[in-house]
């Protein structure tokens, strides 16, 4: 059970947004596709519903309905061994309505993705063989060395992390996703309404940044990750609403009033981790576990990070600021130099004992973030697998392999 | 013919070392992406580094496995093994001479690849200087502008490496130059579909040919017998993963088939990013004219749609009268594996794909082909 109210919030939240958003749909209301890693505040802005494809692929997994979802894509022809978290949602439209979570995915009218890696793009063009079914890909350009620290740049200073010229075919790239969605929808995109989503954009970013520095500077730690990740990512794919903005000040407050109480996680809280990569969304209770034996406690994921130092952007055109926002927010996870820079950044402000780095098929650079904590004195536990592919995961394995990990930091 | 091209084709790299000792930067180029003609305007010879070449040559082989050991541990093992070769060798020092080497965003591995290079080098664990090309490939004004833009901090980078800018002449005589290789590598094309040559002899022509100087290439592939008849052999169409070294086409050949025709880019692709007869005087034009051969260039798998890449398919398998097709995908070559559901109701002909570890097992394959041979 979660111990934050705004987590449980949050969850209710989506679970009647969900409902209402499957209604329109039978209705005959258009809604979008829309992977984590392409812009969805146009959408946003001109009122057409959309669900990510991760948030539904974590679903998905939480429900144990996984495994199921890629027989599915094997069903369709496809490779059930390729792109698994991008792919699921695919998947699990062939889920029988008693198996499907939450009711089932609707069919979407649009879907929208980078063209991340060799086949996200593959990925979303299978859903095209519905002819009833569009894609709309932005190009994926590849990160460049940036000219300091990012996370103190991005929020004005942007061209100096991500270069001018890839934030310039994002933002062009935006302009014809408007032009595109206008023909298709017959709605009207107002920069003003852009602008609005924006700033509310930047006001929970500012909040979670808030809420992460409470976290990061609290002994002993007072929430858990698995209680701050709903808390934080359900708003963030409601970002740009009131709703979202609120939910954000509701978690901060929430936070400062645990501390402030002297609320702790563990009785005895001898070693703090950090959990860098995906979530494992089959098996939250992972990050409970060794609590109780270890006194060891997560006190940190990249989804309270990402959002507290990722994503905000002041700019004068809010197209170009949103791109700005796009163009490199998976370079800042994944991408040397990069994320193995603010990974230590982040080890060290909250104050880590040790890492535990989840190493997904999917993502570059891996080797250089371990090696990175490593030589600021950070020990690292690799364990390589999808959090999306049960197949590829041994529970009893990674809990043997934490455990070891856990009890050579004592 | 056949002899003097395989001889060409295992000298390759011992020719670029040669031609570094003697003077001339060689830089070095990873994918199909990287226009090499620019190479040869800054003034240096463009070698492009094909994985499980340089594994040939003596220097290397002591430290082998180390250096495929420290590949992996760099970059992990879920990548496709032709970047872990690739840098392996270049862990090993045999590509020490290299002025640099300028890598296509034309997959993952090469994109992953580049990082690991960057990061050595920035560290100070390696001496050759990389730099990425971004190359994006949409067919939409705003990719063809960003990826003139590439091109034009490529031309910066060139001049970094080898102290000379690219001049409207310098540029001119590579353009003539390249465009006589291209002409011969032509030929080459013809006389494999009219079953004078071998696909082993048109894999090792083709490497030649972007492997070597201009006038060296141009000196092995022209008006030479063109060597084996091929028409009693099963004429194979090769889709999937980009080959690593040769031994995929001796595999094939030794089994009873030929290989007419494929769309990896060490093969028939090279020659379907056309360039203008006359490159247009100015260099930015210029630039432009490159980014849009490439832009409207055959499909690569990594970088295009399932439909495109079914159409090529289907385009190649008629155009070289292929009477079977055959997909080899090794692992973590993910873009493969999702083209061949629409390839295969596309070919028209028996079809086969021969995945996973397979990929690269010889008797694997030798029997792809023979049922591929009972099919057709």
């Amino acid at each position: 059970m979660t111990r934050l109210a705004s987590a449980s919030a949050a969850l209710a939240h989506q679970r009647a947004w969900f409902r209402d958003l499957q209604q329109a749909a039978a209705d005959g209301q258009d809604f979008a596709l829309v992977n984590a890693d392409a812009p969805q505040e146009i959408l946003r802005a001109m009122d057409i519903p959309y669900v990510v494809n991760q948030w539904w692929a974590s679903i998905v997994t939480a429900k144990q309905a996984a495994a199921q979802s890629l027989e599915g894509v094997a069903e369709l022809g496809y490779p059930d061994d390729s792109r698994q978290y991008d792919v699921l949602a695919l998947g699990s439209r062939s889920l029988e309505a008693d198996r499907a979570p939450w009711g089932g995915l609707p069919k979407p009218r649009f879907v929208i993705a980078e063209l991340s890696g060799d086949a996200t793009g593959k990925v979303f063009e299978a859903w095209t063989d519905d002819p009833a079914i569009e894609f709309f890909a932005y190009e994926r350009t590849v990160a460049i060395p940036p000219e300091g620290p990012w996370w103190d740049l991005v929020p004005h200073e942007w061209d100096r992390v991500f270069g001018r010229e890839r934030i310039e075919l994002m933002a062009e790239e935006n302009r014809l996703l408007i032009e595109w969605l206008e023909e298709r929808t017959g709605r009207r995109f107002e920069p003003a309404r852009l602008e609005q989503v924006m700033d509310l954009i930047n006001e929970q970013e500012e909040l979670n940044r808030q809420t992460r520095d409470l976290i990061a500077a609290a002994r002993p730690t007072p929430v858990r990750v698995s209680d701050t990740i709903p808390a934080v990512m359900i708003p963030q794919w409601h970002r740009g609403s009131e709703w979202a903005r609120d939910a954000a000040r509701e978690l901060r407050d929430e936070v400062a009033a645990l501390i402030a109480d002297g609320s702790t996680v563990a009785q005895d809280e001898r070693l703090r981790l950090m959990w860098v990569g995906r979530g494992l969304w089959g098996d939250t209770s992972l990050y409970r576990r060794f609590e109780e034996e270890h006194g060891a406690v997560f006190v940190w994921s990249m989804y309270l990070a990402i959002a507290a130092d990722g994503y905000i952007r002041y700019g004068s055109d809010p197209i170009e600021t949103l791109a700005a926002r796009f163009v490199g927010i998976t370079d800042l996870l994944y991408a040397p130099p990069l994320a193995p820079q603010w990974y230590v950044k982040e080890a060290k402000g909250h104050g880590v004992d040790g890492v535990v780095h989840l190493v997904a098929d999917d993502v570059p650079g891996a080797s250089f973030i371990t090696l990175a904590l490593q030589e600021a004195g950070i020990p690292v536990l690799e364990i390589r697998a999808s959090n999306a592919d049960p197949r590829t995961l041994d529970p009893g394995a990674i809990e043997a392999m934490m455990a070891d990990f856990i009890g050579g930091l004592g | 013919m056949t002899a003097a091209l395989e001889r060409a084709y295992l000298e390759l790299l011992p020719s670029a070392r040669q031609r570094a000792e003697s003077g001339q930067p060689v830089v070095g180029i990873v994918g199909r992406d990287v226009p090499a003609v620019l190479v040869s305007a800054a003034g240096a010879q463009p070698y492009r580094l094909g994985a499980g070449r340089q594994a040939a040559a003596p220097s290397a082989a002591p430290s082998a496995a180390q250096s495929a050991a420290e590949a992996t541990a760099i970059m992990g093992g879920a990548v496709d093994r032709a970047a872990l070769v690739l840098l392996a060798e270049i862990l090993s020092g045999s590509l020490d001479f290299l002025a640099g080497i300028l890598i296509a965003h034309d997959c993952e591995a090469s994109v992953r690849l580049h990082f690991a290079l960057q990061e050595l080098y920035r560290r100070g664990s390696s001496t050759i200087p990389v730099h990425l090309v971004d190359q994006v490939h949409l067919d939409r004004p705003s990719t063809l502008r960003f990826n003139t833009h590439q091109l034009e901090a490529m031309t910066d980078v060139l001049r970094s490496w080898t102290g000379s800018g690219i001049t409207r002449d310098a540029l001119e005589s590579a353009h003539a130059e390249h465009s006589m290789v291209r002409a011969s590598l032509s030929d080459v094309q013809v006389a494999r579909r009219t079953r004078r040559m071998s696909g082993l002899s048109a894999l090792h022509a083709y490497a030649v040919g972007v492997g070597s100087s201009p006038a060296a290439a141009l000196a092995l592939l022209e008006g030479r017998e063109r060597g084996a008849d091929t028409a009693d052999a099963l004429p194979v169409f090769l889709t999937g993963s980009a080959p690593i070294g040769d031994e995929l086409y001796r595999a094939i050949e030794d089994a009873g088939a030929v290989v007419v025709g494929e769309d990896h880019d060490w093969g028939d692709p090279i020659l379907s990013d056309l360039l203008p007869e006359r490159l247009p005087a100015e260099l930015p034009d210029a630039l432009r004219e490159l980014a849009l051969s490439r832009l409207h260039g055959d499909p690569a798998s990594a970088s295009s749609t399932m439909a495109a890449r079914a159409a090529a398919t289907r385009s190649g398998v008629e155009a070289t009268r292929a009477r079977a097709l055959l997909s080899i995908v090794r692992p973590h070559d993910e873009a493969p594996l999702w083209d061949w559901k629409r390839q295969r109701e596309l070919a028209g002909v028996p079809h086969l794909e021969v995945r996973g570890e397979a990929a690269e097992d010889p008797s694997a394959v030798a029997a792809a082909i023979g049922e591929l041979r009972a099919a057709s």
